[in-house]
């Protein structure tokens, strides 16, 4: 069993990993113990980027259709993007993606993770888990390796 | 000023000049040449690119209003001064010496962009798309990129043209086609994994020329692109295996190859998306080459259970 106080965030886009840093704080939302490196950058709080990925995922249009759909038709027709550069834009907001001109939300450790949160439930896409696991994650619909042998002993079969 | 800052404001004649000096002597040479092949992290990769795409869209903006502004004062000064001759010829002569003074001032300025100007798709490609790598890769891998912001419509990119043709009310159109591969790049994962892509824009131009009922003759330009992205994806023998099916929704590819050499072999998925756009300038969404090597990870299963750190 690990003694050590490991950073509890996971890795990964495609696939999802232990961070392997050790963890300096903990977030105030969730109270899992991170490291510097998946602390969000807020002044007053302490929240891990994840848990400011989850927070974040209803603000932006596009994150939640539903919500968009809702918000009547006249104010859609007056925010619809026109031009494809437009179009391109609105696309990346949905997406949690920043203005390319905004290094610092770029370069930000918050933007893979708002994205990766915003693709996964927007583009059905199941990362493979090569960590620890965690329950944190079970809204995520991850995969992993499932072994047959594993129910040898169930106690189910024939007798 | 920093040139964040000066991004989100609005273009100034002189500070064009000044965003230029204020970028690294990379990149500022990267602006020259509009071409790369190197090997660095994600980050730094961010950081080279994202302040040239801010830098462009700011001249682009000043090019497009300096024109704008040429154009003006021309026709405007011209028909002022020939109003002025007819009523005091010395007038006359002041507001052409004005105009031409007018556009030999803005003149140099606009070169100046235009010479600089680079190809925006590149750019914002990788900075939308190195981020998200670089959480598959580890602190310090790597990513192989070549890029070429050159644009597609060049002499050196022509592959083709058609002979003159009529349709319509055109009596002749002719069909130029490109082929620009403006990306080419390639990470190692950290679970061993091997992504390499290319993006290649076909673009056809198609000038055509028609006389109107007054005998006048138009010719206009239409550009259409079709991007090609392909990505090849190799995953190590020790994790991944084939998987029987696809385990994920329909991602719209056009090709999805699965080579397996058996048990003890690597496992290569290729893929192909085709983009249209409408228009030569549209960037290419990162979302593109995100969805294929997802649409790769769909179509392999894990052979053993491992935990994998930082």
């Amino acid at each position: 069993m690990t003694t050590l106080d490991m950073c509890a965030c996971k890795r990964g886009f495609f696939t999802l990993r232990d961070c392997g840093n050790p963890a300096t704080t903990s977030c105030q939302l969730c109270t899992r113990r991170v490291c510097d490196q998946h602390l969000a950058p807020r002044v007053d709080t302490r929240v891990c980027v994840e848990c400011s990925a989850k927070q974040e995922e209803g603000q932006t249009p596009g994150a939640q259709p539903g919500q968009q759909a809702a918000a009547g038709a006249a104010g859609a027709a007056a925010a619809q993007p026109h031009s494809p550069a437009q179009q391109q834009a609105a696309a990346r907001a949905a997406l949690g993606q920043p203005d390319v001109a905004d290094e610092d939300a770029v370069l930000s450790r918050e933007y893979p993770y708002r994205y990766r949160r915003r693709y996964y439930s927007d583009w059905g896409y199941y990362p493979w888990w090569w960590g620890t696991y965690d329950p944190y994650y079970n809204d995520y619909g991850y995969r992993y390796f499932d072994d047959d042998d594993d129910d040898d002993g169930g106690g189910f079969g024939d007798s | 000023m920093d040139w964040r800052q000066r991004a989100g404001r609005e273009p100034h004649i002189a500070g064009i000049r000044r965003s230029f000096r204020d970028l690294e002597a990379e990149q500022q040479q990267l602006l020259q040449t509009k071409q790369i092949d190197a090997e660095r992290t994600a980050g730094d990769w961010v950081r080279l690119l994202a302040p040239l795409a801010a830098y462009d869209a700011e001249a682009d903006k000043l090019r497009s209003r300096l024109g704008g502004w040429m154009l003006g004062i021309g026709i405007g000064g011209f028909i002022l001064a020939i109003i002025a001759v007819a009523i005091n010829p010395i007038a006359g002569a002041a507001i052409a010496v004005a105009v031409i003074i007018a556009e030999l001032v803005l003149l140099p300025n606009y070169r100046f962009t235009k010479k600089l100007d680079v190809n925006r798709t590149p750019l914002e490609f990788i900075t939308g798309v190195a981020p998200i790598l670089r959480e598959d890769c580890s602190d310090d891998g790597s990513l192989h990129l070549r890029l070429d912001m050159r644009g597609a419509i060049m002499n050196e990119k022509e592959t083709g043209k058609s002979q003159p043709y009529s349709r319509g009310r055109y009596y002749r159109i002719i069909d130029t086609y490109y082929m620009d591969p403006w990306c080419a790049g390639g990470a190692a994962f950290v679970d061993g994994t091997q992504v390499q892509w290319i993006a290649t824009d076909y673009v056809r131009s198609q000038r055509k020329t028609k006389r109107n009922p007054r005998g006048k003759v138009k010719t206009k330009t239409k550009n259409k692109k079709k991007t090609n992205l392909d990505v090849i994806v190799t995953f190590t023998d020790k994790l991944y295996d084939t998987a029987e099916g696809t385990s994920g929704p329909d991602r719209q590819l056009k090709k999805a190859k699965v080579k397996d050499g058996g048990p003890d072999s690597k496992t290569v998925v290729r893929t192909r998306r085709t983009i249209k756009s409408p228009s030569a300038q549209t960037a290419l969404d990162p979302r593109h080459l995100v969805d294929m090597i997802a649409a790769s990870y769909e179509r392999v299963k894990p052979t053993r259970r491992k935990k994998l750190a930082g």
